[in-house]
């Protein structure tokens, strides 16, 4: 390598995925970015998302200083002051509030942009020191999954034995657009013979490799999940020797009865009974859920597809109890539990401080059962899995008037939550409204008062373990490779802001080193061993069956098949199906005029979310948002490739171009999502929540359409 | 004699773009800005295409990475008016002299792929194998490095052929469970 050229290790931030990369370097610009060969997730491999990053950090739209508010809220002009006017001001208003009414009416929301691990954990540092908690979180996705695994077999399983395994199922689950470096492994596994099932509206990307394709109806996988339980049953082919001896239900004496009908429905979950929701013919139902258990060695890679409906927890339950009955959790070729982080420091975020009581576990170690709930808080086990208030209590706070000031840590609402005219007029009624962000967004440009530039994954340091596809056991260290006018990491804003607003005997420093050493203390691991390390630190093992010695991190130590920490909080220990909030079962009369059913997923393979949009090798990929329609549809209204068509719900209304597939069942329609020029969450509902997890119905619901003349 | 060439397994691609972008960073490939992105008027080297059949409930729907095939007798070498595309018969590359290119466009006439690229000088430019990052650093092409799924793959033509062989072989075994 010449002398100009320079190669860093690092770890993207493109997603929240976290795969090792390298950063060529050349005269200090980087030059080039490539995988990691080392790397055994991704083993050298990367994606387009991460090759994105030259150009993120030459892009002209980055924020490059703080920003103050000169016009109306919404008339986008702004002028450039300090770092310290900045904070001063947000310090000033926020202890304003603070002495007034509380600490608890000043919001600390968090989104998905600044990352989770180490950011998440110095942000609820600040919220914690300041008096309140971290909200919003990821209630919008994955905080369902998470409880709905957890409150089943104690935690997450979240690694594929993909070396091992005899069937693979992508359930909601598109690793074509979400944690691709895991394909070579799927791949493998297939060359090895293990079977590809997908499950998902969609016949497109891995689900046209599948060796068993489902075409499903958006937001019934409650069903399909109930009727595959029901036939493991009913066929008698649960794994007996695992389920009397680890879980609650030995015999499945009350799962069996549940799914047979003796429940308070009183419905059986008959293959018939899933076919007449989901579309799924009875045979497939009954193929995949026979298959599926006479395997041994399944992986399930539940998906975000499932969620954004108001049935998501339990969904996300049932998928997990085909799992378990089935004897695939931490089994050969199956879901494997592994250290998700080295052993971190519980009272690195101050929790004591607003919860003195209560020992609270850092995010991998479940309490056994919920103890502590924070005041205004109405779904303790979101709280109890991911320490975040949930995001339709903090809106319903802000429009009463609870909440008067806020900072916005890397998320978008006014694009990404549902009901975007709601939103607004919620977030509207903050007297104070500060935001950190790498760009200008729609949030800030409409509604913030200071603007703080946040550094990207290019651009700061900080320790990683965090990932998303295949929880390896490693941790890395992230290094910063460039500089971007004055934007700063997300965890050094919070130092300074924590300094600023009086709480220096937590904030003492704005090194990271001070930071990590305190994060990782009983790991024994150090900031200065972790820089010096050749690749990355491991801090656990691959192992099979870890319940036969520790048993499962739940009540009992066994794993709930009857969930008893739901029956103590008051939610249905089993899996009952629910509808919905709009279809054509559970709202007829809205079928009628709106017949078509309209939902929403990820934008596609190179954005995450409503990010990168500014990216010119990006954005040249798919440069505007198109809805899917089934050609049989577009011949009954006259429409051709890239024709507009309105789009209307009984919310609201949006224009965008069509794409005529086959990927798309005739009665449905797609729209990306993550695109303010169409945005689905228009349409979607944001008033009809999950009871248990708080998840609003905001992926799936009912619409018409009609083709309109527009200039492209 | 060595003739490398890149193979596409379309039973692995799945339509994840990371070829596309990989080809960007390493060619430094417009666009640079977003006007440019969302007109799509820049030069594309390998392109990720969608191909759909059947009716609906028969569907099959695949991805195609598409690149210049380094074509052994490749037509825009002899439909090049100006000579100023070559074959080189030691590593198999098919490459474009641009200075002797006077951007007639006869190699896009004849190539049937519809390779040839032409960017803001109306030159044709197109994919030579990484030939830069091969020569300072010995590496596979860009692309088949990156790939997620490992769709691409680089190496001896010989050797490329011999690995499906094996494979189809591996297949034929564990489905007939001889």
């Amino acid at each position: 390598m010449s002398e100009n050229l320079q190669e860093v290790q690092t770890v993207c931030g493109a997603c929240h995925n976290s795969c090792t990369i390298k950063v060529i370097l050349k005269d200090g610009q980087i030059n080039k970015i490539e995988g990691v060969t080392e790397d055994p997730r991704t083993k050298g491999t990367i994606c387009s998302k991460a090759l994105g990053g030259k150009q993120l950090v030459n892009d002209p739209n980055r924020l490059k200083y703080p920003l103050k508010r000169v016009g109306e809220r919404g008339e986008n002009k702004w002028e450039r002051i300090s770092w310290d006017q900045a904070l001063e001001e947000i310090a000033t208003n926020f202890n304003k509030v603070k002495e007034e009414k509380g600490p608890r009416s000043v919001g600390f929301f968090k989104g998905q942009g600044s990352g989770w691990g180490f950011p998440f954990h110095m942000y609820e540092r600040l919220a914690h020191a300041f008096g309140t908690e971290v909200a919003m979180g990821t209630t919008e996705c994955f905080a369902p999954r998470l409880i709905g695994q957890a409150l089943t077999y104690g935690g997450m399983p979240l690694y594929p034995d993909y070396e091992n395994t005899k069937m693979i199922v992508c359930w909601g689950r598109q690793p074509a657009f979400s944690g691709a470096t895991q394909l070579h492994s799927i791949f493998d596994a297939k060359d090895q013979g293990a079977k590809l099932v997908v499950i998902d509206p969609l016949h497109f990307h891995i689900a046209t490799k599948a060796d068993l394709y489902i075409r499903i109806e958006p937001g019934t996988d409650l069903a399909l999940a109930l009727a595959v339980l029901y036939v493991i049953v009913e066929k008698d082919l649960w794994d007996h020797d695992f389920v009397n001896q680890y879980t609650n239900d030995p015999g499945l004496d009350k799962l069996r009865p549940h799914l047979f009908g003796e429940n308070k429905d009183k419905q059986a979950y008959t293959p018939e009974w899933a076919e007449k929701i989901t579309g799924i013919p009875v045979n497939t139902i009954r193929q995949f859920a026979e298959e599926l258990a006479k395997t041994k060695g399944v992986c399930i890679l539940a998906g975000h597809g499932l969620e954004g409906r108001i049935n998501v927890t339990q969904t996300a339950r049932a998928i997990a109890l085909i799992s378990l009955i089935t004897g695939n959790i931490d089994a050969p070729g199956g879901d494997l539990f592994t250290n998700m982080s080295p052993k971190l420091n519980s009272e690195f975020t101050l929790n004591k401080l607003v919860n003195p009581d209560e020992q609270y576990p850092p995010f991998v170690e479940l309490m056994n059962v919920p103890q502590y709930n924070p005041p205004g808080c109405t779904y303790p086990l979101l709280y109890m899995v991911h320490a975040c208030l949930p995001t339709p209590d903090v809106m319903d706070q802000m429009n009463k008037g609870e909440i008067n000031a806020a900072i916005f840590m890397g998320g978008n609402p006014l694009v990404m939550f549902p009901n975007t005219k709601e939103t607004k007029k919620t977030l509207a009624k903050l007297d104070f409204f500060a935001v950190i962000d790498p760009y200008m967004s729609e949030t800030a440009q409409e509604l913030a008062d200071i603007v703080l530039p946040a550094a990207s994954y290019l651009e700061k340091t900080e320790p990683e373990y965090f990932k998303w596809d295949r929880w390896y056991p490693y941790l890395r260290l992230r290094r910063k490779v460039a500089t971007v006018g004055e934007a700063l990491p997300d965890w050094q804003i919070c130092a300074k802001l924590g300094s600023k607003l009086g709480f220096e005997e937590h904030f003492p420093s704005e090194d990271i080193a001070y930071y990590t050493d305190l994060f990782l203390k009983p790991s024994g691991i150090t900031f200065e061993q972790l820089d010096k390390a050749d690749k990355w630190i491991q801090f656990g093992d691959i192992e099979y069956k870890k319940y036969e010695k520790g048993g499962f991190a739940l009540p009992g130590g066994k794993a709930h098949v009857y969930s008893e920490i739901f029956e103590h909080v008051g939610y249905d220990p089993l899996p009952l199906y629910t509808e919905g909030a709009e279809n054509h079962r559970s709202t007829p009369e809205i079928a009628k005029e709106y017949p078509m059913i309209c939902f929403t997923g990820r934008p596609g393979p190179m954005y995450v979310h409503c990010q990168s949009r500014t990216i010119p090798w990006i954005r040249e990929m798919r440069p505007v948002a198109t809805a899917m329609l089934n050609p049989l549809k577009a011949t009954e209204l006259g429409l051709t490739e890239n024709d507009w068509i309105e789009v209307e719900s009984p919310r609201g209304k949006i224009t965008i171009q069509v794409k005529i597939t086959n990927a798309i069942a005739p009665n449905s329609i797609y729209i990306p999502g993550g695109w303010a020029e169409a945005n689905y969450n228009q349409l979607g509902i944001a008033d009809k929540f999950c009871p248990i997890s708080s998840q609003q119905n905001y992926t799936v619901c009912l619409a018409k359409i009609e083709k309109v003349q527009k200039e492209g | 004699m060595s003739k490398k060439a890149i193979y596409f397994d379309i039973n692995r691609c799945v339509g994840c773009y990371t070829c596309q972008v990989a080809c960007k960073q390493e060619n430094d490939l417009a666009p640079h800005n977003i006007d440019d992105a969302v007109e799509q008027t820049s030069p594309v080297w390998r392109r990720v295409i969608e191909v759909e059949k059947g009716e609906y409930g028969t569907e099959s729907i695949n991805y195609i990475s598409l690149s210049c095939m380094h074509c052994a007798d490749a037509p825009c070498v002899i439909a090049c008016p100006m000579g100023a595309i070559s074959k080189n018969k030691e590593d198999g590359r098919v490459l474009i002299e641009q200075s002797k290119c006077i951007g007639c466009r006869m190699c896009l006439q004849i190539c049937p792929f519809g390779i040839p690229q032409y960017g803001e000088n109306g030159l044709m430019e197109k994919c030579n194998l990484c030939l830069d990052r091969f020569q300072e650093t010995g590496k596979e092409p860009a692309c088949v490095s990156a790939c997620p799924s490992k769709a691409l793959r680089y190496g001896e033509v010989s050797e490329l052929s011999r690995n499906e062989q094996q494979k189809a072989a591996a297949k034929l075994v564990l489905e007939t469970a001889i």
